[in-house]
């Protein structure tokens, strides 16, 4: 997912690049707030992020013969909060930028939003916002995790294809099947990963995590605290819904290069007619049938795509998380 | 893993790599800057700017074929995003081998290659000409955080201590017979990397630990001292105004 030097245009690269310095610098302040002995945060921040370039090398079979590997965002904000994460994954981008040749460094900006402010902190806030849903204690936080890691990778490779697209370097059409593709299976794998690592330092530092100390509050005041959380899980809902209903029309009306001269030309239909694969998919071209408006439609069918997720995560969710919350181990810290 | 992989050539001594770290951290940002925003039919200015790196590689003593070996590496994803532009891009077509092919895809799949090939490769060379704790010195000195800079300096420090580790786990797994072959199996790499984590954890706790010792409070200090000299001024201004010549005129 790291785009090189070229893939991106100016406009698209200013814009990403001011949110990402905006977001990292918002995440050093709240680091710096945060933790109590903030100098710790130094050396802790640094380990995390040479943890995520060592992990990455560990590579699991996707099978076919292909391998994939681990991102990281998401397990680093599980562990370590949304503020953190992000620190860490513009730590990681920037040295894999300059040092690793991975990503280029005009690119930066894209790469940081896709991967550390997407895949970072919209991690943590799916998480939350899933684990409103589940009962408390360690199935629901392991299984939010897992949801989180697998949603995350999904969307920023969504969120990429997109800066592609407006980019004008690659139709929407290809890039977004593409990416969102290849990703839906790497995240499998990311999901995997994230619930075997947080099961791992549950198990053996349960007091590293401060998710986890939180978790446990949370359990001792259980009313109070789910309403607040089903709250939040309203507010993340209502966000992606926003999202899709004014986000996307707004992505696919800035179109690319090549389609505006294919629509020119005259080669829309003949595609449409020629593309059979295209036509089979439920909703092609981001359009429901029957709908007249094309505004209307795109959004339509980026709310059907929503709800699809938050159900398919729903079911997901009721099926891994059967623990009852009574049975929450407490971990023997180890010294 | 060997720290020689990631900056195989930063301590040879040559030339180039006796330069001011920030004007060559400027110059490459000026050479990607100038290469991304070159349209992709100014074929002559691509031309030009491979020359240059080559040149400079040349002089660095930095093999050419280690720069385009590394520069290779970024082709996979343009093979991902990109490689379908050909095919299903509009406008006037062109006939290879009986496809018909997009020629205004075909440009911006050729731009995309180029940009992105001739961009890592100046930071190949940035990399392979400065040491890294040079490099990060020269960004503070251009005035990047201070904090971040020491964050870049511990991560990069401790990620061959990490990387270690996690190849031991690996061998460790290995040894035991852990051949995995379907992604289920996956879970097991999991186990191991939250293991790497929590060392990591520890490894910070003590990494803390000697830092308040040694008088941390904040800052780090730093020891590699910037010389900007005459040269240095001679070949950023030389660099940067035939970059911005070549950019404006050749097409």
């Amino acid at each position: 997912m790291h785009i090189p030097d070229g893939f991106v245009s100016g406009p698209i690269n200013g814009m990403t690049a001011a949110t990402s310095a905006a977001a990292v610098a918002f995440s050093v302040w709240r680091v710096k707030r945060e933790v109590g002995q903030k100098e710790f945060a130094v050396p802790l921040l640094a380990t995390t992020a040479a943890f995520v370039f060592a992990a990455q090398m560990l590579n699991f079979p996707i099978g076919g013969g292909t391998s994939g590997h681990f991102l990281g965002a998401a397990t680093a904000a599980a562990l370590l909060g949304p503020w953190s994460a992000c620190i860490i994954l513009t730590l990681v981008l920037v040295i894999q930028g300059l040092l690793f040749a991975d990503g280029g460094i005009s690119a930066l900006g894209s790469n940081v939003l896709n991967m550390g402010v997407i895949g970072g902190m919209g991690a943590y806030l799916i998480m939350r916002g899933v684990r409103a849903l589940l009962p408390a204690g360690r199935g629901g936080y392991l299984a939010s995790a897992a949801v989180a890691s697998w949603a995350s990778v999904v969307v920023a490779s969504g969120v990429c294809a997109v800066e592609l697209a407006m980019s004008g370097t690659s139709p929407l059409g290809i890039a977004l099947p593409a990416m969102a593709g290849t990703h839906a299976v790497i995240g499998i794998g990311e999901a995997l990963i994230a619930t075997a690592v947080l099961t791992a330092v549950a198990t053996a530092r349960p007091d590293i995590i401060p998710e986890w100390a939180r978790l446990h509050e949370a359990h001792s005041s259980h009313g109070r605290t789910r309403r607040g959380v089903w709250a939040l899980a309203g507010v993340g809902l209502a966000l992606s819904v926003a999202l899709a209903l004014f986000g996307s029309p707004f992505a696919s009306r800035s179109p690319d290069g090549l389609e505006k001269v294919a629509e020119q030309k005259g080669f829309m239909q003949a595609a449409a007619q020629d593309k059979v694969v295209w036509t089979r998919a439920p909703l092609p071209e981001y359009k429901v049938k029957g709908v007249e408006s094309e505004k209307g439609s795109t959004s339509l069918a980026g709310l059907i795509g929503t709800a699809g997720v938050f159900v398919l995560g729903l079911v997901v969710i009721k099926v891994v998380a059967r623990q009852p919350t009574g049975r929450v181990r407490q971990g023997q810290k180890r010294k | 893993m060997e720290h020689d992989f990631l900056d195989k050539y930063s301590s040879v001594d040559s030339w180039v790599h006796r330069l001011d770290a920030r004007v060559k951290a400027i110059a490459a940002l000026f050479f990607i800057l100038m290469v991304v925003t070159t349209p992709p039919q100014h074929l002559l200015a691509f031309v030009i700017y491979a020359g240059l790196i080559a040149w400079t590689a040349a002089l660095a003593q930095v093999p050419l074929a280690f720069v385009a070996g590394r520069a290779l590496l970024v082709l996979p994803f343009s093979a991902l995003v990109a490689l379908g532009l050909p095919f299903l891009g509009g406008g006037e077509t062109i006939t290879v081998l009986g496809i018909g092919l997009s020629v205004k895809g075909l440009w911006v799949l050729a731009g995309a290659a180029m940009k992105s090939l001739l961009g890592v490769a100046a930071l190949v060379l940035l990399v392979s000409t400065t040491p890294f704790s040079m490099l990060l010195a020269g960004m503070r000195g251009l005035g990047a955080p201070a904090l971040f800079i020491d964050l870049l300096a511990l991560t990069y420090r401790y990620l061959f201590v990490l990387f270690g580790e996690g190849m031991r786990l690996r061998r460790a797994a290995a040894a035991r017979g852990y051949r995995p072959r379907w992604l289920p199996q996956a879970a097991i790499v999991g186990r191991l990397a939250g293991n790497l984590f929590i060392r990591s954890y520890e490894r910070a706790e003590r990494v803390y630990g000697a830092m308040r010792l040694r008088g941390y409070s904040g800052q780090m200090p730093t020891a590699a001292p910037l010389r900007f000299r005459a040269a240095d001024g001679l070949v950023l201004a030389a660099l940067i105004s035939a970059l911005a010549l070549v950019r404006v005129l050749v097409r």
